[in-house]
């Protein structure tokens, strides 16, 4: 990899937005992700060479920190913050097709819940992964799901759940998205929720955390190849 | 702060996020918000630990053994509720709805700290005030946690009928404003406090088990 694409990884990985950001320490008074991706751009590499050897390894590093305990929910968030800073240059690049995205996925908090963190957590890790995402947000019952899904029929779905009250109610959406599609496949997470819950209601993979997420949607695409 | 850093596990006082929550932890101060809470106290008719529940004249409650077992020694109880009130969750959704998730997430576990310190406050005022009359109080339970069915809060809520706070629950059991809490103290001559939050659960998959102990 470049040194540039070096830089803008170590700006992501952590959270370095940009020249302005006295942050990180080490990083003090040098350009942040913003700066290196215009950069990049400007000597020609591709928007999609700077994604896939760049930002998408990045955030699958914090994806792992985070998911190993080294580090927590502000350091991830602050390489958000980094890979949208860098994303704001490359995101015209989405709709023109020159980037090509690994596919859509639908996600929202189940209806009833209005819980939203971990749900926004799992949009920016798979965003980041380098997926189209649409949050349905938080209340989400089967119709809105059934109705995303039926604009987007290749897409995959996820749903967030953080009480056990609302726990039943992902296997009733789970249900109507299989009457729609009984090839849609489903990744349920949330704090009360298990690999075992998740079997049982008939969704296709659990995540306990966002990395996980990422990962069993990287698995089902290579299943689809 | 310190208690918010531990929270969000910041050790770092150069990080943006700590920077943020120390100055908004000072424009918060400014507005002079109020947390509200309440208690209500009930006579124990029957605490059957074995079967899991409690139960006074006006109603039943199912904490589980766990709980129950906790509760040991009660002659009376104090159901309570606290709120910290919708500013925080409102003023999370408007970062968020800005795309500053990281502000966003910084003010709802400060909602989270504050009304935890103001059930703290709610639960000393109440020591004391049974201390005095020669009793001792229990740590406070709560639906959702150490196994007491989250559903079991449709029947404290029914039990603090007309209470003043303005908590209401969803029909999924869900308390508005969100930064509220609920639950059970036990009350008597030989009540025990003891352990309480992550120490005494086996929830594994718990989010705050993994907010306290990563």
């Amino acid at each position: 990899m470049s040194e540039i694409l070096d830089k803008l990884f170590e700006c992501v990985e952590f959270g370095k937005i940009n020249a302005a950001s006295p942050y990180p320490p080490q990083l003090k008074g040098q350009d942040g992700a913003s700066e290196y991706t215009q950069k990049a751009l400007a000597q020609g590499f591709s928007p999609a060479e700077i994604m896939d050897t760049a930002l998408i390894p990045a955030m699958t590093k914090v994806g792992q920190k985070f998911s190993e305990n080294k580090i927590f929910v502000p350091q991830m968030l602050l390489s958000a913050k980094a890979m949208n800073a860098a994303l704001v240059y490359i995101k015209p690049y989405f709709s023109s097709g020159e980037i090509k995205r690994k596919g859509t996925f639908i996600m929202g908090t189940v209806n009833g819940d209005l819980h939203d963190i971990g749900k926004n957590l799992v949009c920016m890790m798979v965003e980041g992964a380098g997926w189209d995402v649409i949050d349905l947000g938080v209340d989400v019952g089967p119709e809105k799901f059934v109705e995303s899904l039926k604009q987007h029929p290749d897409a995959y779905v996820g749903m967030s759940a953080l009480l056990t009250t609302t726990m039943p109610n992902m296997k009733i959406i789970i249900d109507a998205i299989r009457e729609v599609n009984p090839k849609t496949k489903i990744i349920v997470g949330g704090a009360p929720v298990s690999a075992d819950f998740a079997a049982s209601i008939g969704a296709d993979a659990y995540a306990g955390n966002p990395q996980e997420d990422v990962e069993a949607l990287e698995r089902f695409r290579e299943e689809c190849a | 702060m310190d208690q918010l850093a531990d929270f969000l596990h910041l050790d770092d006082e150069q990080h943006p996020a700590w920077q943020f929550a120390s100055d908004k932890l000072e424009e918060i101060r400014s507005l002079g918000l109020k947390a509200e809470g309440c208690y209500r106290f009930f006579p124990v008719e029957k605490l059957d630990i074995r079967e899991g529940t409690v139960a006074f004249p006006q109603g039943v409650l199912s904490p589980r053994p766990q709980v129950c077992g906790y509760l040991r020694d009660s002659a009376q109880a104090a159901l309570f509720l606290c709120t910290a009130g919708f500013y925080f969750t409102d003023e999370s959704h408007a970062y968020n709805s800005r795309d500053e998730i990281l502000e966003g997430y910084i003010v709802d576990a400060m909602g989270s700290c504050s009304v935890e310190n103001a059930m703290d406050r709610i639960q000393q005022q109440l020591s004391r005030e049974m201390e005095a009359r020669g009793l001792h109080i229990s740590n406070r339970y709560s639906p959702g946690y150490c196994n007491w069915p989250l559903a079991d809060q449709k029947n404290l809520f029914a039990l603090m009928e007309g209470q003043p706070t303005p908590v209401r629950l969803s029909e999924s059991c869900l308390m508005a404003p969100i930064k509220s809490v609920s639950g059970i103290i036990g009350i008597g001559e030989k009540v025990k406090k003891r352990e309480y939050g992550c120490a005494i659960c086996n929830n594994s998959t718990c989010i705050y088990r993994r907010l306290v102990h990563k």
